[in-house]
């Protein structure tokens, strides 16, 4: 008989589609594949390896499809991560997915409920993306994913989030030769696809590079979308979001916070850094990686606490 | 088994599976919760892909005899056996 071996994480990543795409189909929840393995494959995403699988589920469906993974050994990776009990940072982070692990599979799932920089409701930009849906065979199987043009939105807010990482900036150049070569037809396509889903403005950087018309659109979230230019312009790290919390915090909890900032615990540490040694060395190397990040970072964290506006300052 | 070996074999269609050349890993989702990943090298991950092809279970004992140099009759047997153990495990089924 076959055995069971150690998964590669290419293996799993592909394997894992077909796994969460049978689960939805058993639950009939609608569910749609983005990045990753589809986008590489509708030529979305310069190829490179993935080490998670993101799929986007329909609205108020998500709770039968975690409950469906868990059934199968799936577990939550953070129940409550430290960032999560953040007060005043939070609505700069947004938060858009649970993640999965398995102790027998070296890949996450992310569970998406949203995709951060679509403003528009979450019903809506599920359906508009529903509505344009494909599908790609990932594991010799079939799976349904968004659409080339709704992975060009996807990973093109994606790359957008954090545009300053050299990944971001290859997909990023990637998808500007893909709309540049697009016909009339499919670039107003885009166009339509932006303003239905709420991220006209959101995607305005990538679509006025490659020449696409950005129109107005139905939905316009203006707080929203203030979050998301403080976001995007000040580099959407760690670093901002304890600079956004330690700025609004009143003055009396200031300090415990801020050695909280600079000292996570174990557990708050390791979390990010599933099946990593848990042993001194390591987390003296993860601490000051943190530290490291923080050094290079906190000029435009403190610019985006200051835009924020939260709290007493 | 003169029957047995003249009949084609096909992939179940709930088996998802990634096959890089040096080995095959596969799952069955049509029971999810119970399927864990199985993983096929050597002559196995060749019989694998020789269902993929739909060739019968002759067809797949003669190529495997020949790409590994092993005695017909054993080699036969071992084929057949092999095909029953991944019908068996929901993998394959009998196209008649």
């Amino acid at each position: 008989m076959p055995e069971t071996g150690d998964l590669r994480v290419s293996e799993a990543v592909a394997l894992a589609h077909a796994l969460v795409a049978r689960l939805a189909d058993l639950e009939g929840i609608r569910v749609l594949f983005v990045k990753g393995p589809t986008a590489v494959a509708l030529g979305a995403r310069p190829p490179r390896p993935s080490s998670d699988v993101d799929v986007l589920c329909e609205p108020h469906s998500i709770g039968p499809l975690t409950l469906a993974l868990e059934a199968c050994g799936w577990r939550r990776r953070v129940p409550e991560s430290v960032t999560s009990r953040f007060q005043y940072a939070s609505p700069y982070m947004f938060e858009h997915s649970v993640h999965y692990i398995h102790d027998e599979w070296p890949c996450d799932l992310d569970i998406h409920y949203n995709f951060p920089g679509f403003l528009a409701p979450d019903t809506q930009v599920f359906g508009a993306l529903w509505e344009r849906r494909t599908v790609v065979t990932v594991a010799a199987v079939p799976v349904t994913s968004a659409d080339r043009l709704g992975q060009i939105a996807i990973v093109g807010l994606h790359a957008l989030r954090d545009a300053a990482l050299r990944s971001h900036e290859v997909d990023l150049d990637h998808l500007v030769g893909l709309l540049t070569a697009l016909p009339e037809p499919d670039r107003a396509a885009m166009t339509r696809l932006a303003a239905e889903t709420g991220a006209s403005e959101t995607l305005r950087p990538l679509l006025e590079s490659a020449g696409v018309a950005v129109s107005p659109g139905i939905w316009t979230d203006e707080e929203a979308l203030r979050r998301w230019r403080a976001r995007t312009e000040n580099a959407g790290t760690y670093t901002m979001n304890w600079l956004i919390e330690l700025r609004a915090t009143p003055w009396r909890r200031k300090p415990r916070l801020a050695l909280h900032a600079l000292f996570l615990s174990k557990d708050e540490l390791m979390s990010s850094h599933v099946g990593e040694s848990g042993g001194w060395l390591n987390l003296t190397r993860l601490q000051a990686r943190r530290w490291l990040r923080a050094g290079h970072y906190w000029r435009r964290g403190l610019a985006a606490a200051r835009k924020s506006g939260t709290g007493p300052g | 088994m003169g029957n047995a070996n003249q009949e084609v074999w096909r992939r179940s269609p709930y088996v998802a599976f990634v096959d890089d050349k040096e080995r095959v890993v596969l799952l069955n989702t049509g029971d999810p919760r119970s399927n864990r990943p199985q993983l096929l090298v050597g002559s196995a991950a060749s019989v694998w892909r020789l269902v993929c092809r739909g060739l019968t279970a002759t067809q797949i004992a003669d190529t495997i005899v020949e790409d590994f140099e092993l005695e017909h009759s054993s080699a036969s047997a071992d084929v057949l056996v092999f095909l029953h153990q991944l019908e068996a495990s929901g993998l394959i089924f009998r196209h008649l």
